[in-house]
């Protein structure tokens, strides 16, 4: 792909900050606005800017996997309460839940983190149909 | 209960994750247990009464709730049923195809949260994903026709249920929750008016109501033969669903006449364009637009007019699931989709035409099927207004005579000697119409004593719709005027659709 | 007040460029906008005259209520997923038909 010379030097130097400031708003989900969703876009842009300025690419069968065995992670803590306490979705052992509340954020993040890259970086193998 | 939405969606994931065949095939087992899970429930209902079950232990008013009675279990049952019998069906064309599976549990979990849920945001949310899910369904041959069909299915509905958001928007700043039972406490003035208006219309966006029914041909036309079946059978009655739910706990006696008239013109509009097509599967999807039209008809109205229109919305999901899965086989075999090409298909094939003989007489309302009984009701309950009742009859007429020229593949030589039928291909077209039988017989003996049904003046009325409807096709269908080569050809294009949507909304806000 | 008021123009601005838009992608940006504007609407009428944080660490009164923004993260993500979807289907699209506009797309009879 063709690209600036700019956009390449930038993205060298501010992609760390990027990444950084993505698990910040992950994980302080429960208490300041963000959570997964927010914290998980931030990372994927972090990462995705690492394409414009070397030769590393990502594989995506291992997105994928990666992606799905999440999502079954998810659910399956979700269900341990059923085991617990007889009643689906709520608080196992009754600790303080700003444990739960931050695994989660976590792992919702990674998630969509796998999955967004997982669109973005298909949509340039398809190639450039304007050629 | 939550866990009949998350079941099927854990079983989708871990068919993704293993690539293998076997565990394919295991997986259709896995959902013939949830049958017996969803019968146990209904059981369940019936000794106790309805239940709400909020998730996770919270109060009612923030929480997501659930709600199961006996409407919902007889829809789950259905439901199941159709879905285990598709992805039976569809073993043997995508049996190497994880994938397929794949989106199809996840479809199946998604249609069983729709039923179960009793909450505004959580019925906008499942009635997306099964938008989604269904638009990659219908475009997975990925050939020109499917594209064009899916990205304006795709992008139609999503307009549509943004109609809904601001409903939402509308009764959740006068109540303050999102739970449904709040509606029932809520006093009519005009603003609460117009988001009960807006619910309304963006349910007539799913379930192809008069002006914006043009989606539907497209996608029924387009799709693989299974995927046909399914969207035909349940996820056209997707609007009417959460308008039932909407229904029960207000007063709806202010929208009966407005309904009641968009019902006559759907179904007048759909069974003239479903006469002029000439390909298979054109003429069964015009047909859904049309009997949509009187499920309509049924459910604006109250009592034995709304059950009428029920039993009709659950007997048109087998039967039209039937219709186009046979139609689906006879297709494959013999690579020809026009009508007037196909012929020789009762020597060739003979189990498959007796059992799409079976779903024409249901659909047409033969004595003893269980289309006749949903149709009487609606046409019992009708008893002091006589021109509707006269308008059923056309009705009838009409769905009659676009079936005579569907039977006109029956006759005939064809010249291909390769064309056979495997017995094992045929099990679940098999099995459906033994099902379809049996329910229409078990209404029966239901509603022996409140109807008296007149058995003997219906076959003779019967006989009499075949004589007019044979003699209206010879006289004018058959040559192929040129009024029918121009409804052919009609197509509306995307921007003059969307300008029907946004008329059809004002025209609901006004008259409600 | 004023948010409400740009909100409504920009849903009827959304539902005009519906209506002549030629291209797909215009008519999906157009979709983007009202969903947009929907959003606006949304988070503006249920919070006009409160102003504090929704945070039990901070402040205890006054509070913007905290539900609609979490059920409007959930449309902004199934809105994310139809966009690119859309995007997926219209390359296809051009690689079989060779344009975009909606009149020789649907009018064609192949």
């Amino acid at each position: 792909m063709d690209q600036s010379k700019i956009l390449a030097s930038m993205s060298y130097i501010i992609y760390p900050f990027i990444i950084l400031y993505g698990f910040y708003v992950t994980v302080y989900g429960d208490i300041t606005s963000g959570g997964g969703f927010q914290g998980g876009a931030f990372i994927a842009t972090g990462l995705l800017l690492i394409t414009f300025f070397s030769e590393v690419r990502f594989n995506l069968v291992t997105l994928n996997k990666y992606e799905k065995l999440l999502f079954l992670l998810l659910i399956l803590i979700a269900f341990v309460s059923l085991i617990t306490k007889g009643i689906a979705m709520t608080n196992p052992l009754n600790i303080n839940k700003r444990y739960f509340l931050v695994f989660f954020n976590l792992v919702l993040g990674l998630k969509v983190t796998a999955g967004l890259i997982n669109v973005i970086e298909s949509f340039f193998e398809e190639g450039d149909p304007f050629v | 209960m939550i866990y009949l939405v998350f079941i099927p969606i854990i079983i989708a994931v871990l068919v993704y994750l293993s690539h293998n065949k076997f565990f394919t095939k295991v997986s259709l087992s896995v959902s013939i247990l949830e049958l017996f899970l969803i019968i146990y429930l209904i059981k369940k209902t019936i000794s106790t009464g309805p239940f709400e079950v909020i998730v996770g232990e919270w109060s009612p008013i923030v929480g997501i709730s659930i709600r199961l009675d006996l409407l919902n279990g007889i829809l789950l049952l259905v439901t199941s049923t159709l879905f285990l019998l598709v992805m039976y069906h569809s073993l043997k064309r995508w049996d190497e195809d994880y994938k397929f599976y794949f989106f199809l549990h996840f479809l199946r979990g998604s249609v069983y949260g729709l039923i179960i849920a009793n909450d505004f945001f959580n019925m906008f949310l499942f009635i997306e994903i099964i938008s989604l899910i269904s638009a990659i369904l219908i475009i997975y041959k990925k050939d020109g026709e499917s594209l064009k069909a899916g990205i304006y299915y795709l992008l139609f509905n999503s307009i549509g249920m943004i109609f809904y958001l601001i409903g939402l928007i509308i009764i959740y700043s006068k109540t303050g929750t999102m739970a449904m039972s709040s509606l029932s406490t809520l006093e009519m003035d005009a603003i609460t008016k117009v988001g009960i208006a807006l619910f309304i219309a963006s349910a007539g966006v799913k379930s192809a109501y008069f002006p914006v029914y043009n989606w539907l041909p497209r996608a029924h036309m387009a799709a693989p033969s299974g995927i046909s079946a399914l969207l035909s059978g349940i996820l056209v009655k997707m609007g009417f669903i959460s308008s039932i739910k909407i229904f029960r706990l207000i007063d709806y006696s202010l929208y009966s006449d407005y309904l009641l008239s968009i019902g006559l013109i759907t179904a007048f509009l759909g069974l003239i364009f479903a006469i002029s097509q000439e390909n298979l599967k054109g003429i069964l999807a015009f047909h859904t637009v049309s009997q949509s039209g009187l499920i309509l008809i049924g459910i604006s109205q109250h009592d034995i007019i709304f059950q009428g229109g029920f039993l009709h919305l659950i007997n048109h999901a087998f039967f039209k699931s039937l219709l186009f899965l046979s139609a689906g086989l006879i297709i494959n075999k013999y690579n020809m989709r026009n009508v007037k090409e196909l012929k020789g298909v009762f020597k060739r094939l003979p189990i498959i035409s007796i059992t799409l003989i079976i779903g024409m007489l249901s659909i047409t309302g033969a004595p003893f099927t269980s289309g006749f009984i949903s149709k009487t009701l609606i046409k019992v309950g009708f008893h002091n207004f006589e021109l509707m009742q006269w308008l059923l009859h056309l009705f009838n007429i009409g769905t009659f005579v676009s079936f005579i020229k569907i039977s006109q593949i029956f006759f005939g030589v064809s010249h291909n000697e390769k064309i056979k039928e495997s017995f094992s291909e045929t099990i679940p077209v098999i099995l459906l119409s033994l099902i379809l039988l049996g329910v229409g017989i078990s209404e029966y003996i239901y509603y022996y004593r409140i109807i008296d049904f007149k058995i003997v003046t219906s076959i003779g009325i019967y006989l009499i719709y075949g004589v007019i409807s044979y003699s209206i096709y010879r006289l004018f269908i058959e040559k192929d005027l040129k009024l029918m080569k121009k409804l052919r050809n009609f197509r509306l294009g995307f921007r003059d659709a969307n300008l029907l949507l946004i008329s059809f909304v004002i025209l609901t806000i006004l008259f409600i | 007040m004023y948010n409400i008021l740009l909100a409504f123009v920009l849903l009827l601005i959304g539902m005009y460029s519906l209506v002549i838009a030629k291209n797909i992608i215009m008519s999906l940006i157009s979709f983007n906008v009202i969903q947009a504007a929907v959003i606006m609407l949304f988070l503006d009428i249920t919070s006009l005259d409160k102003s504090e944080v929704p945070i039990i660490l901070h402040h205890v009164h006054d509070m913007v209520d905290p539900l609609p923004q979490a059920m409007m993260l959930t449309t902004i993500v199934v809105g994310s997923a139809i966009t690119a979807l859309i995007l997926m289907m219209s390359i296809k699209i051009f690689h079989y038909f060779g344009t975009l506009d909606w009149k020789e797309i649907i009018e064609r009879n192949i």
